[in-house]
């Protein structure tokens, strides 16, 4: 008797640690709703050829087999290659330009400084497709059309990354400390560089994520203004792939599986920042 | 601190906001006003063109293709608003509920379809939308039922769209219900617990209401965003069959860069900034309104 009501209480007490868990487990169709996508892009890509027409689900082995003919058919290292040389340089110049202004916006007063941050602001609500025409048209002007440069420098302002910084700034940087390094002979752009930037690294961090998987996605300015396929990035790469070998599904699976792997292995690590980084931007606006 | 030392120093501000005002004028502001003087040419290619006025505009007014674009373009803002915007709701609901370890597995399958490229997304759903081999009739015919032509029947193809962008995209607003959630002092909830009220009362009088302002923007950022689909129906089924997925993007984009009707694509580009102008000022009123009902 005695040893059933210790196991009754033990089941009862577990069963409340359990719940959430029998909870989650019934949910766990949801998740899948989700990931089923994922898991059936893995499963193609590993299959052999002869049986991703044979309408089955798993494959009887896994081969390598998509990935060597991929290879075969597009430059895909050199769309990797050109992903990561445009992201990393608007990265770069976008953190720069934003960090400067957004600093400037926070922590100076100047003539006409209200005025101008309206009108960034307001820029914000014009949707891109309004600039698409001339812009194109600026790009042919410069002779930039199917260059680098016409790739990556358009994209380099963010105004987004801008008013986040200011905000950040405003509520990270104190006046007094860098009313103390004027005192203590900092050049103004000392005060930036030494005291602002090493305050502001998780908004870096933040931003800095935001602007790659901005970059490492897009889609519709690379279409339009790259023609030649060595300077195709991934996204490009992987339109054209689906376009002229779409029928061949094996490689084109291969294709998404190698372009989606890094940017959720980077998520998976940064995934923190990154959410920081859209909610708070977005709702404190 | 003098005079002077503020004179000498108020070059700072504009020295730092220069480089980005610089590319702002000439890749933004430039851009934006240009498009609008080219809406009113007959402008084709880079040739010379001449002012025709609000010609391209009447031009759209008269252009059936251009109406089948804005009906396929206001299915797809309608369906994915009714079937997205819960959806997210009720995910953050049920991941908020959860234990942390639980929470972040949730969260993160939810968020893959974000962070996933349109090109991508659109190879994985050629493949399960595909009417011989795909996914989804493999499962209906083992289920006994006939396949579904997802992609080139008229009537479906916008369904399909729309099925794409919601899982694409409802883990994304997702992300702010659940900071709404968050934000949600847990005493409201503590009080009302003492005084009886039972869980939907406390969704509807105090889940709901807090989540007012999240929901505000998240509707009025869905809306602006989903008026100005593209990738999808361009990726997935070039806009086909017979523009039955044509979206008014994807027509600007047809005109401007298939036939180099910039001038015509420019104000197909300005029609469509005027709606999504004219539907957020609605929006935030709407909600702006009802805020002050309550209070």
């Amino acid at each position: 008797m005695a040893d059933k009501s210790l196991r009754g209480n033990f089941s009862t007490n577990n069963l409340k640690i359990l719940m959430p868990y029998i909870f989650a487990l019934l949910l766990f169709p949801i998740a899948l709703i989700f990931l089923i996508p994922f898991i059936w892009m893995v499963i193609t890509a590993f299959k052999p050829e002869a049986e991703i027409f044979s309408r089955s689900f798993l494959p009887s082995q896994s081969t390598g087999e998509n990935f060597q003919r991929l290879l075969e058919i597009i430059p895909f290292f050199r769309c990797y290659l050109n992903s990561i040389v445009v992201g990393v340089s608007q990265v770069s110049l976008g953190l720069l330009f934003s960090s400067l202004a957004g600093y400037a916006f926070a922590k100076y007063d100047f003539p006409l400084k209200s005025a101008i941050f309206i009108a960034l602001m307001a820029t914000m609500m014009i949707p891109f497709y309004v600039r698409l025409v001339p812009l194109f048209i600026l790009m042919v002007w410069f002779g930039w059309v199917d260059h680098y440069a016409g790739l990556i420098v358009p994209g380099v302002v963010s105004v987004f990354g801008m008013f986040f910084m200011r905000q950040y700034i405003a509520g990270n940087v104190p006046l007094e400390l860098l009313d103390s390094g004027r005192i203590d002979g900092c050049s103004e752009f000392g005060l930036y560089y030494r005291l602002v930037l090493p305050l502001i690294k998780p908004a870096i961090g933040a931003i800095t994520i935001f602007l790659f998987m901005g970059s490492w996605n897009n889609f519709l300015w690379p279409l339009i203004i790259i023609k030649s396929e060595t300077k195709f990035t991934l996204p490009l790469g992987l339109a054209n792939l689906s376009t002229t070998y779409g029928l061949e599904y094996g490689p084109v699976m291969a294709g998404a599986f190698l372009a989606v792997v890094p940017v959720v292995t980077i998520f998976l690590i940064m995934q923190k920042q990154f959410v920081r980084g859209i909610t708070l931007g977005a709702l404190k606006g | 601190m003098g005079k002077k030392y503020w004179r000498r120093n108020l070059i700072y501000p504009y020295l730092f906001i220069l480089p980005f005002i610089v590319f702002f004028m000439v890749f933004d502001i430039w851009p934006i006003f240009h498009s609008l003087s080219i809406s009113f040419l007959d402008m084709i290619g880079l040739g010379k063109a001449n002012f025709i006025g609000l010609g391209n505009y009447s031009r759209l007014f008269s252009d059936a293709n251009f109406y089948q674009s804005l009906r396929n373009t206001v299915h797809y803002v309608i369906g994915t608003t009714l079937l997205q915007i819960p959806a997210a709701l009720l995910l953050a609901l049920v991941v908020n509920s959860m234990v942390l370890k639980l929470r972040s597995f949730f969260r993160t399958s939810a968020f893959l379809p974000v962070i996933t490229s349109a090109p991508a997304v659109s190879i994985i759903f050629t493949t399960i939308l595909d009417y011989r081999y795909g996914l989804f009739n493999m499962l209906l015919e083992k289920a006994g039922l006939s396949p579904v032509n997802w992609l080139q029947d008229m009537n479906l193809v916008m369904w399909s769209i729309i099925l794409v962008g919601v899982w694409r995209f409802a883990g994304y607003n997702m992300i702010y219900f659940l900071a709404g959630l968050q934000g949600i002092p847990p005493e409201l909830y503590e009080a009302a617990a003492i005084d009886g009220a039972k869980k939907w009362q406390l969704f509807r009088y105090i889940t709901f209401p807090c989540l007012r302002p999240v929901l505000a923007f998240v509707f009025i950022t869905h809306m602006i965003g989903a008026l100005q689909v593209f990738e999808i129906p361009y990726l997935l089924t070039q806009g086909g069959p017979a523009g039955a997925s044509t979206t008014i993007n994807l027509y600007l984009y047809q005109n401007a860069f298939s036939f180099f009707r910039f001038g015509y694509g420019c104000s197909i580009a300005y029609l469509l900034f005027l709606i999504i102008f004219i539907i957020s000022l609605g929006q935030m009123k709407f909600f702006g309104l009802f805020r002050r009902e309550v209070a």
